[in-house]
């Protein structure tokens, strides 16, 4: 098997969907069958992947129609993404099996399932891609297919508004990168990440060509563009005013994959970019972009989350705070700062799906999404309320959970850089606790409503599974970090061994 | 002389277009405009990476290696083909793109018999910011 058709499965199983499902009369329990089918395969395909980038010593290069480097697309896999990847391949999974029964009563179940396919395929490819201009078609598969899924419930004015929203940001968002593209191009002649590696830090590489211009100054634009791409895409404070209404809007399953996996897309790239591709480009001023517009993330998104009366708004601006870690992370530079990265990427997609699947049910059961009418729900389902407890517990950063040792790992490597800027973790951590507390209060105290709603097994076993994996991963994390994370950042930062995996293809 | 005067007032009229384009995007409220004014900082990237590869020489080689032509001469006089093949790319994405958004008006329009952002805020109370 070739690690090339990891992404092409979702999106193959994607595009015979709406035609099968029409053949099929629409049947629901096809539709399901057909889209857990994929699911499942692409997970195992990824866990192929998994063991394979881990056993070997160099990324892995595959090139599209054997097309060797800068003529053509290659896809490289080293460790930093192949964990990622694993991450979201298990993510959408277990989306996909929570949305069996969540989406009980609406119609376009086969959409769903094919935008859903689609966004998969998107952020896989993001994740593998070796070649910018490929990151950004990818990140407008991922925009599209995003867009769409946002307004599945596209008789809600909020949801319309929400996914209106997002598409016109998005779309602003990934011009600027293609102009940012443009900028690169214009100046090294080609947009192979190996290859500009190879350009920046003065290597030979075959069909090499000249420099054109003044590199120094086409980075600055292109970083420039390309961080005001990530702004928007990844939510950081100027560019964040989508993400309230689009989560609001969106269904519960596609809020856990937008927080976890679609919003780390912008960070990963841009991480990809500083710390593998451009090592060492002079940054004092990016990272001083970096501290100060995390920062201010991390206390807008922990400051707001006090004061919504929609429980998806909360999830929301907890996703945000995170999202301002991660930048303001991405500033610090250092091997300790990737390797915190890389940790809290996946460790806050699987609490975060766990807060998101939690609260799920606790609104398919109320059927509202506003705090007063999910007062005294959590009564009457102990289960779900002990996983939700385990999930603001670890988002918080409570020792024995994951996001504890990711987010001890962020304060370790910002406090490196100012005790100033590893206090706003702290502090910031404190404010959102008090929000979390707060609706845990609500959802705990008051009169159970008397809805007799079952809870559907595939919703309460998600969340339970996610639920151990919160407990496990942060039991097992000094061991993780040492056997799987250690290593994957060794091998990001190792930017000679990523150009010469692309060279050895060409021969 | 003439060309460089010719590249240098083109790609300050496709700035100049671009910002205009951000310019409409955040002031006008009504969401057609909107796409309408996403379109056109769309173009200007588009023409500003299509002027990349453009060579401004007479005449002007097809993108085709041919014997009797020395190899210089082709790298001077040849139009670069990649940026063009990023502009098809993305030409066709914004479609794809502009399909979707102006889905969303249509049933924006469904919904509130309205396109105005402004009217829409008020319909659902302040509530949307």
């Amino acid at each position: 098997m070739e690690l090339g058709l990891i992404p092409v499965i979702p999106l193959g199983f994607a595009f015979f969907l709406p035609p099968v499902a029409f053949l099929t009369g629409k049947k629901r329990r096809f539709v399901l069958i057909y889209a857990l089918i994929a699911l499942t395969a692409t997970f195992l395909s990824s866990l192929w992947l998994f063991e394979k980038t881990y056993s070997s010593n160099t990324p892995l290069v595959y090139a599209f129609g054997n097309w060797v480097a800068p003529i053509g697309i290659v896809f490289e896999v080293d460790r930093l993404s192949a964990n990622i990847i694993l991450t979201v391949t298990f993510g959408f999974l277990m989306a996909g099996v929570y949305s069996m029964r969540f989406l009980d009563n609406s119609h376009g179940l086969d959409f769903f399932y094919t935008f859903l396919l689609g966004l998969e395929a998107g952020v896989i490819g993001a994740f593998m891609t070796g070649d910018a201009f490929n990151l950004f078609v990818m990140l407008e598969v991922i925009g599209a297919s995003a867009y769409a899924i946002v307004g599945f419930y596209r008789n809600r004015s909020k949801a319309i508004e929400g996914a209106f929203k997002y598409g016109i940001s998005g779309a602003v968002a990934t011009s600027l990168y293609f102009l940012a593209l443009g900028f690169l191009y214009a100046s090294f002649g080609t947009v192979n990440m190996a290859n500009l590696s190879a350009e920046f830090h003065g290597i030979s590489f075959p069909v090499t060509t000249r420099v054109f211009g003044d590199p120094a100054l086409a980075l600055a634009f292109f970083f420039a563009l390309t961080i005001a791409m990530v702004l928007i895409k990844s939510a950081i404070f100027p560019g964040h005013y989508w993400l309230p209404d689009a989560y609001q809007g969106a269904p519960i399953p596609v809020g856990a994959v937008m927080s976890g996996f679609v919003e780390i897309v912008g960070i990963y790239s841009l991480m990809r970019f500083i710390y593998t591709i451009f090592q060492g480009f002079p940054s004092e001023i990016l990272s001083l972009t970096f501290f100060i517009l995390g920062s201010a993330t991390a206390f807008l998104g922990s400051i707001m989350m006090t004061v919504q009366k929609d429980v998806k708004r909360i999830i929301a601006y907890s996703t945000i705070l995170h999202m301002g870690y991660l930048f303001m992370t991405v500033g610090a530079g250092t091997q300790l700062a990737l390797l915190a990265i890389n940790f809290h990427m996946v460790n806050h997609a699987i609490a975060k799906m766990l807060l998101f699947f939690t609260v799920g049910t606790f609104i398919y059961k109320s059927r509202s999404t506003e705090l007063d009418s999910l007062a005294g729900i959590g009564r009457g389902m102990p289960l779900t309320t002990a996983l939700f407890g385990i999930a603001t517990l670890s988002l918080v950063g409570v020792p024995p959970l994951n996001v504890f040792f990711s987010k001890m790992l962020i304060f370790d490597a910002l406090l490196q850089v100012s005790p100033v800027l590893a206090s706003v973790v702290i502090i910031t951590s404190a404010i959102a606790a008090w929000a979390y507390f707060r609706l845990f209060i609500i959802i705990w105290r008051g009169k159970s409503p008397a809805s007799q709603e079952e809870i559907p097994a595939s919703m309460t076993s998600t969340s339970l599974l996610l639920g151990i994996l919160v407990i496990i991963l942060g039991l097992l994390a000094p061991l993780l970090i040492d056997i799987y994370f250690y290593p994957a950042t060794l091998q990001a930062m190792n930017y000679r061994a990523y150009i010469e995996a692309v060279k050895m293809l060409v021969g | 002389m003439i060309a460089s005067f010719f590249i240098f007032y083109i790609t300050v009229t496709l700035f100049a277009i671009i910002l205009l384009g951000i310019y409409g995007l955040v002031t006008r409220s009504n969401l057609i405009k909107k796409i309408i004014m996403l379109n056109i900082m769309g173009d200007g990237i588009n023409m500003l990476l299509i002027l990349i590869g453009y060579r401004f020489v007479f005449p002007v080689f097809p993108p085709i290696y041919e014997k009797h032509v020395t190899f210089e001469e082709f790298l001077a006089r040849a139009v670069d083909p990649i940026p063009q093949a990023f502009v098809l790319t993305a030409v066709v994405i914004g479609m794809a793109m502009n399909i979707l958004l102006i889905s969303y008006a249509i049933q924006f329009y469904r919904l509130h018999g309205t396109v105005d952002a402004r009217d829409i805020a008020e319909i659902m109370g302040g509530e949307s910011k």
